[in-house]
């Protein structure tokens, strides 16, 4: 039987005042329309604004020739393009990074620092195989930090992407492959030794101080939540195992790592292993060369060129239109999957398209795109939106309240408080 | 925070100070000290940006550039500022204010300009008693490090993925290298040790789980015979064999519940799973124990702090000169007693810095320290490089290896890596480059902040940082001249560019050049803004002799190798450790591996605190009551195939991380001919073999049988066969 641990990650002495956020129920909203999934999208180095927002407003809306929202045309009636949202005390690459999902905020505030994929995931992720898959890009070359990661358990608490398509695919199926009776032994064996290392764990942390103790936690959680996968039993179907001539760092890979990550989000979706997926490209100030669009200079370096410099100019907006194509396509594959209880899989996933700056050469966090697709019954598609200037701890909100989560604060309270009515 | 003051000012005197500071009065005003003892270095360290022209003219900050007296008060009014527990003027150089400091941390705590800083705070607020009693101000001291080097707090150390890596090859006998697939590290300070940013997330503990099963099987395919002390297949050999492995996995003799606990493991596995199979999940849950996966350093309560356990000294010393688990004679020397003593430890010390590992140490903290280690993911234009490709990094990194193995080997110093090649390595120039040229803000960042340690702030918000088109008929310093034309951005890149230029003789693949096209190179170069390092060069060489001159590397090298060593850092409690360090180090002469001894030498070695109710470090077992139950169990399980008897493989591998080559000899040792088989185990995708036939047996084992010409060999004979793989 597996031993449930509750430990507030990242919380110092004052935990204990703080509401447990894997124990948040959250009351239904009153109209009781919950999306079941959440797909979170993020792409890196900002946008150059006059290259990007559409024309037109509301559902009367257009998107403008070689923009880089423009290939996003096929899918215009199943998206929100969002404009108009600043972020809360926070500026430049890691600034922008550290609190696209978050906010800010630490103990004490309504969701204790934690990202919105990973508070989901906390709410709704208990009856799933993985309560939450993180799929990277090329996320970690230079280590976990505020520049390479935008997921967090609690403040200050990165959680790590898988960067490599072959180990997802082993996570995902490599339980799977032997057949039910070698899969019972696994299961038989790894909980013997989970039942002793959760003895030495609990005799550790009686020893050691209160910075200790906050490691040993999160070490005792990550088993808690190993345990439960142990339980599940999901059956699904693997595909073919990918793999990378080169490996998974080679710069001319990033698109071919790519495309296999979202094979895997799909798969995991669509199959039930996960109802929380994100994608991460790359990460903030990458340099990441898109060679295969006959570029040479690497995206970091091609988001700070001037408006003199146009070649320079359009080829960021390559780029960034070859990761809209990739959202593009991303969105029609699960409109094109059927979601066991009726409908689309698009039609019950929320999937958020978020970047972490808004003028990338101005290194400010103010007027930062947002797109939102799919979940129609949450938030109505096919529109433009500019909001003027208003806090995007509005969006984080709105967002969390349509998985059930009854907040109305996001991360820091002096960003303001409620959603973005005009969203639904 | 008086206590703190008026600590910081017990020092040694008016006069006895050795610095080129102007004299100081018996009892000097506010304004006298402020003109003495901040202003010569304020003006330095914080007036390129706090002053009207600066990225920080917004602030509550102005420095006037033409008068003190105009300096003094501004700088008063902040000292006398709080916010929360401190004066903001010292908050926001030490990067701790609540709103953070858009400089960066611009000094440590530790500094002698910040003990001015506290002198001077402390004056303003009238905290200190100018003259009279008995408080002496004026000279500079290191705030609160009167009392020396303190040790610093009891912890946990993860094991870094390299020291994994290291210790299960050491630990099973096996070339797999599972850590280079495990999911990133948080970096702190460019190291990816640091104690507290180490722990283990839910990939993480997957991914030790797959490996720590893998490692097992394998273990049990390729080495039970050498891992086993006894040979029957019973109860009582598996219990003696949970005690040595065990000891070694755990780095300290296991307490009878582990052996238990273990015993329950193996009993539960091998009725179906056979001997080998109970064996392999011994090793696989001990390779998942935190008594494994964490480096305790928390001893037991000694007085006012806790005393570290000879065998929490063992590990210690193996992880901090060769990065992997106590070998045997460490142990022993940690059972002994003998670790205890100054001489057994020094014996322990000598023998593991003789070892040629310890130079291995000495490369992969350089790699970290220059960022080195990047080498393996920067990408260069195919087309203005064509061949750039893995041989080449590995060649690379090779050069840079054995650049400082050599000044290693010669007992060389800081000074004579810098003037020996560290500057002009082909690694860190190609590191600290463009995919499509030089690049001086790179190079130029590197020896500010890795060699000076002086960390820089980011580019301000609200500021178009956007550069000009690449104007073909421009050299690449004449590209880069709007960084010091427009003033904003001067502020900042007069502290970087220039440093940069004096690379530009050096491409991005790190070549020699007198050219650039149609360009004729201007390296010349100049540093200022440091400590004690200013000042103009041309070229290089120029640059590496005055680095090397001014014992500011030097400094900054303790600096880096504190961290590198303890997983700690000044902000932890280490920050009197540094100078300590830094005197030990040149005391001995500079020598780069004098780094070692010296760190030994801190009372953080041996010494830790903690708080009120703290307990002691698991109990070590040792002597257990013997087990004698001998219950038989079934040969077999633990991966199936082993290959033919009596044929044995001599591996040698070339691996560059993101693929490997192994070239394998194997040899009939039998009177017989054989048709021979051979498992061996690799990790990632094997995607060449030659001279051989493979058969992939799952779990990373593969089954090796000879091609029609070397398949059958006679008695004696030898043939070999290869293969490459990537991950």
């Amino acid at each position: 039987m597996p031993t449930r641990r509750h430990f507030l990650a990242g919380l110092g002495a004052t935990a204990l005042a703080a509401p447990f956020p894997r124990l948040l129920t959250g009351t239904a909203r009153a109209d009781d329309a919950v999306a079941k999934r959440l797909l979170v999208f993020f792409t890196p180095n900002g946008t150059v604004p006059d290259r990007l927002w559409p024309t037109g407003s509301g559902s009367n809306f257009s998107f403008a020739a070689d923009s880089a929202f423009e290939p996003l045309a096929p899918i215009q009636d199943k998206v929100t393009i969002v404009r108009g949202l600043d972020f809360h005390n926070a500026t430049n690459h890691e600034g922008g990074m550290a609190a696209m999902l978050t906010n800010g905020g630490g103990a004490g505030t309504a969701t204790q620092g934690m990202s919105l994929d990973q508070l989901v995931a906390a709410h709704i992720g208990g009856s799933t195989r993985f309560a939450s898959l993180e799929l990277g890009v090329q996320t970690s070359a230079w280590g976990g930090s505020t520049q390479t990661r935008m997921s967090y358990a609690g403040s200050g608490q990165f959680v790590t992407p898988d960067d490599n398509p072959v180990n997802v695919y082993q996570r995902l199926y490599g339980d799977l492959l032997g057949g039910p009776e070698e899969a019972a032994r696994l299961r038989a064996r790894r909980g013997s030794i989970l039942d002793v290392v959760n003895d030495q764990l609990a005799d550790l942390h009686s020893r050691v101080g209160v910075e200790e103790r906050m490691k040993l936690e999160a070490h005792m959680d990550a088993i808690f939540a190993m345990e439960q996968g142990l339980d599940d039993v999901t059956t699904c179907e693997p595909g073919v195992a990918p793999s990378f001539p080169g490996g998974v760092y080679a710069n001319d890979n990033f698109p071919l790592i790519g495309a296999s990550q979202i094979d895997h989000a799909v798969a995991a979706l669509a199959c039930g292993m996960t109802n929380v997926v994100s994608i991460q490209w790359a990460h903030t100030v990458s340099p990441v060369v898109f060679s295969w669009l006959g570029l040479s200079e690497g995206h970091h370096s091609l988001s700070h060129v001037g408006d003199s410099d146009v070649a320079g100019v359009n080829d960021y907006i390559a780029a960034e239109r070859w990761f809209a194509q990739q959202f593009t396509d991303l969105v029609q594959r699960l409109d094109a999957l059927p979601d066991p209880e009726g409908g689309t899989l698009l039609d019950s996933t929320v999937v958020l398209w978020c970047q972490e700056m808004g003028d990338g050469r101005m290194h400010v966090c103010t007027d930062v795109p947002f797109v939102i697709a799919g979940a129609p019954a949450c938030f109505t598609p096919g529109r433009y939106l500019e909001l003027g200037s208003r806090s995007h701890a509005g969006l984080l909100v709105s967002l969390a309240n349509a998985f059930g989560l009854d907040l109305d604060t996001f991360g820091d309270p002096d960003a303001g408080s409620g959603g973005i009515g005009e969203l639904a | 925070m008086k206590r703190a003051l008026l600590l910081a000012l017990l020092l040694a005197g008016c006069d006895a100070v050795d610095e080129p500071l102007p004299p100081l009065g018996a009892c000097p005003t506010d304004a006298e000290f402020f003109a003495a003892r901040v202003d010569p270095w304020m003006q330095g360290r914080c007036g390129s940006c706090h002053s009207a022209e600066g990225a920080a003219s917004m602030s509550d900050l102005l420095l006037d550039g033409d008068s003190v007296d105009a300096r003094f008060a501004a700088a008063s009014v902040l000292a006398a500022t709080d916010d929360g527990q401190s004066s903001v003027l010292l908050l926001k150089p030490t990067n701790t204010h609540v709103d953070g400091h858009g400089g960066g941390q611009v000094l440590t705590a530790s500094s002698p300009e910040y003990a001015d800083l506290v002198a001077f705070v402390g004056r303003v607020r009238d905290e200190i008693d100018d003259c009279g009693d008995g408080v002496v101000t004026g000279a500079p001291g290191i705030a609160d490090c009167a009392d020396g080097a303190q040790p610093g707090p009891r912890i946990l150390r993860r094991l870094s993925h390299v020291e994994y890596g290291n210790t299960v090859r050491d630990l099973l006998g096996l070339t797999a290298q599972p850590e280079l697939a495990f999911a990133a590290d948080n970096v702190v300070h460019g190291f990816g040790n640091d104690a507290g940013a180490l722990q283990i997330s839910p990939l993480l503990l997957e991914q030790y789980r797959d490996a720590a099963e893998d490692l097992a099987e394998q273990a049990v395919v390729q080495q039970l015979d050498a891992l086993m002390p006894c040979e029957e297949l019973t109860t009582a050999c598996v219990a003696q064999f949970v005690e040595e492995f065990g000891r070694r996995a755990f780095r300290r003799p296991l307490t009878e519940d582990d052996r238990a606990r273990y015993l329950g493991i193996f009993t539960a596995a091998a009725p179906e799973d056979g001997f080998a199979g109970g064996i392999q999940w011994v090793i696989a849950g001990m390779l998942q124990s935190p008594h494994f996966l964490y480096r305790s350093e928390l001893g037991t309560r000694d007085g006012d702090g806790f005393a570290l356990t000879d065998w929490e000294l063992a590990t210690e010393l193996s992880y901090l000169l060769h990065l992997t688990t106590p070998d045997d004679t460490l142990l022993d020397a940690a059972a002994s007693g003998a670790l205890g003593t100054a001489e057994g430890l020094q014996t322990e010390l000598d023998r593991l810095l003789a070892d040629p590992r310890a130079t291995r140490t000495m490369e992969r903290f350089v790699d970290h320290w220059v960022q080195l280690d990047r080498l393996g993911i920067v990408a260069r234009d195919a087309e203005l490089y064509p061949d750039f490709d893995d041989a080449t990094r590995a060649a690379m990194t090779d050069e840079a290896h054995a650049l400082v193995a050599g000044v290693v080997g010669a007992g060389g110093t800081v000074a004579d890596l810098l003037t020996g090649g560290l500057l002009t390595s082909r690694a860190l120039l190609t590191v600290h480059a463009l995919p499509t040229g030089s690049s001086p803000i790179h190079r130029g960042v590197l020896v500010r902040e890795r060699l000076l340690c002086q960390e820089l702030p980011p580019p301000p918000a609200n500021v178009d940082a956007s550069p000009p088109p690449v104007d073909p008929t421009l050299s690449t310093r004449e590209r880069y001249a709007a960084h010091s034309d427009v003033p904003e951005c001067a502020a900042c890149h007069q502290l970087i560019d220039p440093i940069g230029f004096g690379f530009e003789h050096y491409d991005a693949v790190g070549a020699y050049r007198e050219m650039e096209g149609p360009h004729a190179i201007d390296a010349t170069g100049e540093i200022v803004n440091s400590v004690a390092s200013d000042g103009t060069f041309d070229g290089v060489d120029e640059l590496a002799a005055l680095l090397a001159s001014s014992g500011e590397v030097d400094t900054c090298y303790s600096q880096q190798w504190l961290r590198f060593g303890t997983g700690l850092d000044a902000e932890r409690g280490l920050a009197c450790s540094i100078p300590a360090l830094s005197a030990s180090l040149a005391a001995d002469g500079g020598r780069l591996d004098g780094v070692f001894a010296a760190l030994a030498a801190l009372p953080h070695f041996q010494r830790r605190l903690g708080e009120e109710g703290e307990l002691d470090a698991p109990p070590v077992g040792g002597d257990l009551p013997p087990i004698t139950d001998d219950t038989e169990y079934p040969d077999g399980g633990g991966g199936g195939d082993v290959g033919t008897a009596g044929v044995s493989t001599d591996v040698t591998l070339d691996d560059w991380g993101t693929g490997y080559c192994a070239d394998i000899i194997v040899t009939n040792g039998t009177s017989a001919a054989v048709d021979w088989e051979v498992v061996l185990g690799f990790d990632g995708t094997i995607d060449n073999v030659w001279n051989a036939v493979i058969t992939d047996l799952g779990g990373a084992q593969y089954s090796f049988v000879g091609d029609t010409w070397n398949a059958n060999l006679e008695a004696g004979a030898s043939t070999s066969f290869g293969l490459c793989g990537y991950r």
